[in-house]
């Protein structure tokens, strides 16, 4: 089943184009790992899809019908959004701020009860970061803030998860567990758009790939087509040799294949 | 333990309040003139029933309103440094009282102008902010809020050179010192409505509000339409100042210390710190009018007892508190 499908969309901010034609199917229950340079448009493109960038032209179908024909709480059900960790105005604590996520399922008047409590509170177990509980979110660390804003979106259970860059501050240990945590959510059948620049964790996870490329064309395949050092070379402006001299990237794959 | 602190407080405040002032009054007397009015001395009775009381009553009023007024504006415009006054709502709202005094309109139209010339100073302060891009936002909001309070103050200032030196000029002048002295029950008619019908939807989404202190795109995405929200705030949050400022002037620091005091003592989240703003606010200000017309014979202006009382007490708790 398509659950967004982009088409000929231009995007941009006040009308100048950052991107002229992007074309893009995503189907449910698969990882997609969007590859680019710095300002290369990636967050422009999550933003875009999220709703809160209007596209200049081009049409955006989300499960079936046009993005704007959902109410907003409606697409909240459907979509969640990672964006990139920031200090915040306030002093919240961790469970104040994963609980915001609920705000879709609750009444207009409403406060959140024991049942939103709990998801949160399990959430941010699962994502073993349980005992931050009662910090207060401007005091955390860079990861561990990426980390609660993660918890949020997964409180909203949204079918489709956007991430952007969620790996960007986190240590070794928490890359790999949230590369594990990206799996068990797939096998959950949630459908993941995750921005990173980690070519070798989208060869570890993403079931297809989409290259932002220098000149402002987005292209969809698989990672084998995509993920080689040929095609990573033109992507990021580098040699070949020097990708090849660095990186290893066939091992990953093997590895990948082997589980 | 705090919630019994708390009763124990407000019903000393409350206590104090109505027992002292020019005409003492014993707790008995109290008693019996709240339930059987006619047993006693009617003097006693049109001084407890139509000045003590309604002044009670406003200052209740407008300090739980001017505090969840400006916790409201610090949540919406993600900056714990705004209020009431430093946004210049104030000084709009005083504007427009100002105008209609001039133009002799009568109580409800002064309200009214007070909400307008609040309601076009807020429109104006977030839509200059919005467009000096290239400077932080807080900043921004700040000292676009200076500007636009200043052009009111000055606004003011040109109204008080016209108008009559003989009438107007005293009412005036009387009014934009801020108190409590002149409160009738009429003025408390208006105001406690406008302020009660502000304080509602506060109070009613105050978990929600919690949500305009995000990244606005961030609460789009999470469900909730921000523009309503925000308008509805915005609107609530004049609709409480401009009410307060239309009987009783210019009122300032409640606004903005109040919301922080409060959420030094429960956090940041809404639910809990909204309804603690409007209690602590309300007790705040009944607190402060009575001393500001007991301690002395005549009676002092309460914007010196509140600034008196109001910032060494802050202090103490910035200097003690945890974050």
């Amino acid at each position: 089943m398509k659950l967004l499908h982009l088409n000929r969309v231009r995007l941009g901010y006040s009308g100048e184009t950052l991107l002229a034609d992007v074309t893009l199917k995503l189907t449910a229950g698969k990882v997609y790992c969007l590859l680019g340079n710095n300002g290369s448009g990636k967050s422009s493109l999550l933003r875009t899809i999220a709703g809160v960038l209007r596209p200049i032209s081009g049409d955006i179908q989300l499960a079936g019908r046009p993005l704007t024909a959902w109410s907003i709480k409606e697409r909240a059900k459907l979509m969640a959004w990672v964006p990139q960790q920031h200090a915040g105005a306030f002093a919240w604590s961790v469970l104040e701020m994963v609980m915001m996520g609920g705000s879709a399922t609750l009444g207009l008047f409403a406060v959140p009860g024991r049942s939103l409590r709990t998801l949160a509170l399990s959430t941010l177990a699962r994502l073993g970061i349980g005992s931050l509980a009662q910090r207060r979110y401007p005091t955390l660390s860079g990861g561990e803030r990426q980390l609660v804003l993660l918890a949020r979106a997964l409180v909203q259970r949204p079918a489709l998860l956007l991430l952007d860059e969620p790996a960007a501050s986190l240590d070794f240990g928490h890359q790999i567990a949230l590369l594990e945590k990206v799996r068990e959510l797939k096998n959950s059948g949630m459908t993941l758009l995750m921005a990173t620049h980690h070519p070798l964790h989208a060869s570890a996870i993403a079931d297809e790939v989409i290259f932002i490329t220098p000149e402002g064309e987005v292209r969809q395949g698989t990672p084998q087509s995509m993920l080689n050092s040929a095609s990573l070379a033109k992507l990021y402006r580098v040699s070949q040799a020097e990708i090849e001299r660095w990186l290893i990237l066939h091992a990953f794959s093997q590895e990948k294949i082997a589980c | 333990m705090k919630f019994l602190c708390g009763l124990l407080v407000s019903l000393a405040v409350l206590a104090s309040a109505l027992m002292t002032g020019a005409f003492p009054l014993g707790g008995a007397e109290v008693i019996s003139l709240l339930f059987s009015p006619e047993t006693l001395d009617p003097q006693l009775a049109i001084v407890f029933w139509q000045i003590r009381l309604p002044r009670i009553l406003a200052a209740l009023l407008i300090g739980a309103g001017l505090s969840g007024a400006g916790a409201a504006y610090q949540g919406m415009f993600q900056n714990p440094l705004v209020s009431p006054d430093i946004l210049g709502v104030a000084a709009g709202a005083g504007l427009g009282a100002c105008l209609a005094i001039w133009l002799q309109m009568p109580v409800v139209a002064v309200q009214a102008m007070a909400f307008i010339g609040g309601l076009l100073i807020v429109t104006l302060v977030s839509l200059t902010a919005r467009g000096a891009k290239h400077h932080d936002p807080i900043l921004a909001l700040v000292l676009t809020g200076i500007a636009w309070g200043t052009l009111s103050g000055a606004a003011i200032s040109l109204i008080k050179i016209l108008a009559d030196p003989y009438t107007q000029l005293p009412s005036i002048t009387f009014w934009l010192l801020g108190g409590l002295s002149s409160i009738t029950p009429d003025d408390l008619y208006y105001a406690g409505t406008g302020i009660t019908v502000g304080v509602l939807p506060l109070l009613l989404l105050r978990w929600r509000l919690n949500l305009l202190s995000l990244p606005e795109e961030e609460a789009l995405v999470m469900g909730v339409n921000v523009r309503h929200l925000r308008l509805v705030c915005i609107v609530s949050a004049t609709l409480i100042t401009a009410s307060a400022v239309a009987i009783a002037g210019i009122i300032g620091w409640v606004g903005l210390v109040v919301p922080h005091v409060s959420r030094l003592l429960t956090g940041t989240d809404y639910q809990r710190l909204m309804p603690l703003s409007l209690f602590c606010g309300g007790l705040f200000l009944l607190c402060t009018d009575t001393l500001a017309r007991t301690v002395n014979h005549t009676e002092l202006p309460l914007g010196i007892v509140t600034s008196f009382i109001g910032a060494p007490f802050f202090l103490t708790l910035l200097l003690r508190g945890k974050r």
